[in-house]
């Protein structure tokens, strides 16, 4: 497995651009300022938009309940609060990732 | 005699030259996993590549080769230049997985056509960078851009290999701690065409860069090119614009002495030997698939009845064998 580290403070459009020009399986969103109900559907729909939807979508952070339902339904694949355990995260980053490539 | 039609383009290599930077990335993908998939298109790109200025920027870790990119990527968007980068990192040895982490400092402004970025894991393959970076540089010449800057960790064997990808090297050091002796040490020195003393901005730059100027006039010849040394900082941004002007003055050298030919048939006859060692390496490990008496082999060998020479001749015979 291969992770790229892509930085903070990312803009949707540059995270988008990255993913497409690494050709990852995968992105994962972290975000604690609050504006996750912004940020992530504009992911998501960046990616319909450029037709690479074959791309997942999980996400961690400071997410509510209630968004966290509302982000599973647009399509964001998995959430972590606080406290999730690494190895949750990496089995599910695994699942969601699919086949190995190489 | 008639020259017969050129074979249709695959699909992939038409999206290429039409600049879709999906099909790109995916090829690249394939190419990095040496994936066949990816041959017919590789292989068709091919005569659309060899326009591109390819320049490696290589130096130890933690003397600033991103922040040098991000600058250099700047000045040469506004010259409007397309750039493609390709930051290749070392692979972890243990798990063989990486994390690469060069996309952090690589800024840019978002939907800009004319910039592709792409990290790159130095996996285990024998040749290091070598085949995958070479060919993933080619695929971004044919895509059209017009420079490739190709960043490489300077902590060995792997780094010497960028000379076999680019025509002008730059080697990155610090002027601080003996920094630049111990470049030298790794072997950089032979490779670079332009040294950048970069953090200028630290006491000793001055010094560090004499004392690589004084090295470079030890060991060039008369005729051949004797590696420029440029400070610059990237903290107060400086002497960037004078990086970039010694890089165009070893390509115009190149060009003016001929050299260039000479060092493009190098690295071609390296590319060459280097895809038929990974074929005999691949039909080395069919060959032992096929042979199913390996473990009987080797316990003669332990027996001391036969000697590994004698063995490695049975296995090269099953090489030989066609498929």
């Amino acid at each position: 497995m291969e992770v790229i580290y892509a930085g903070l403070r990312q803009t949707p459009e540059e995270i988008v651009e990255s993913a497409l020009e690494e050709d990852v399986n995968l992105i994962g969103l972290s975000i604690l300022s609050g504006a996750h109900m912004a940020l992530f559907p504009r992911v998501l729909a960046l990616l319909k938009q450029k037709r690479a939807t074959r791309i997942r979508v999980f996400a961690g952070g400071i997410i509510p309940d209630e968004d966290a339902k509302k982000l599973k339904k647009m399509g964001i694949r998995a959430i972590f609060g606080p406290g999730a355990s690494l190895d949750e995260i990496v089995v599910t980053a695994r699942k969601l990732a699919g086949p190995t490539r190489s | 005699m008639s020259r017969r039609p050129a074979p249709p383009l695959p699909v992939a290599a038409r999206r290429v030259l039409r600049g879709d930077r999906q099909t790109l990335a995916r090829l690249i993908t394939q190419v990095e996993n040496r994936d066949p998939a990816a041959l017919p298109s590789v292989r068709a790109l091919y005569p659309h590549s060899g326009r591109a200025t390819v320049v490696g920027v290589t130096g130890p870790l933690g003397v600033g080769k991103s922040s040098l990119l991000n600058l250099l990527l700047a000045q040469l968007r506004v010259q409007r230049k397309r750039v493609g980068i390709v930051a290749v990192d070392p692979s972890s040895p243990f798990s063989g997985g990486s994390i690469l982490g060069d996309r952090i400092r690589l800024e840019r402004p978002a939907g800009d056509d004319g910039v592709f970025i792409r990290s790159m894991a130095a996996r285990g393959h024998a040749g290091g960078v070598a085949l995958a970076t070479r060919e993933t540089v080619r695929l971004l010449d044919a895509f059209g851009m017009d420079v490739i800057l190709v960043e490489t960790v300077g902590s060995g064997q792997a780094d010497v290999e960028i000379h076999d990808v680019a025509s002008t090297s730059i080697v990155v050091v610090v002027p601080h701690l003996g920094d630049e002796v111990q470049s030298l040490k790794a072997g950089l020195f032979e490779i670079a065409d332009v040294f950048c003393v970069n953090k200028s901005d630290l006491p000793g730059a001055e010094s560090a860069a004499r004392y690589l100027s004084e090295l470079t006039q030890l060991v060039s010849s008369k005729e051949a090119w004797r590696p420029l040394v440029i400070q610059t900082s990237t903290t107060v941004p400086s002497g960037v614009p004078e990086l970039w002007d010694a890089v165009l003055a070893h390509e115009a050298f190149l060009d003016a002495d001929g050299s260039r030919r000479v060092r493009d048939r190098q690295r071609l006859t390296k590319e060459i030997l280097g895809l038929v060692r990974e074929r005999v390496d691949a039909r080395l490990a069919t060959a032992l698939e096929r042979e199913p008496d390996l473990q009987a082999l080797l316990d003669r060998v332990v027996a001391r009845q036969i000697d590994p020479y004698m063995a490695a001749d049975r296995l090269l015979a099953e090489v030989r064998r066609e498929r």
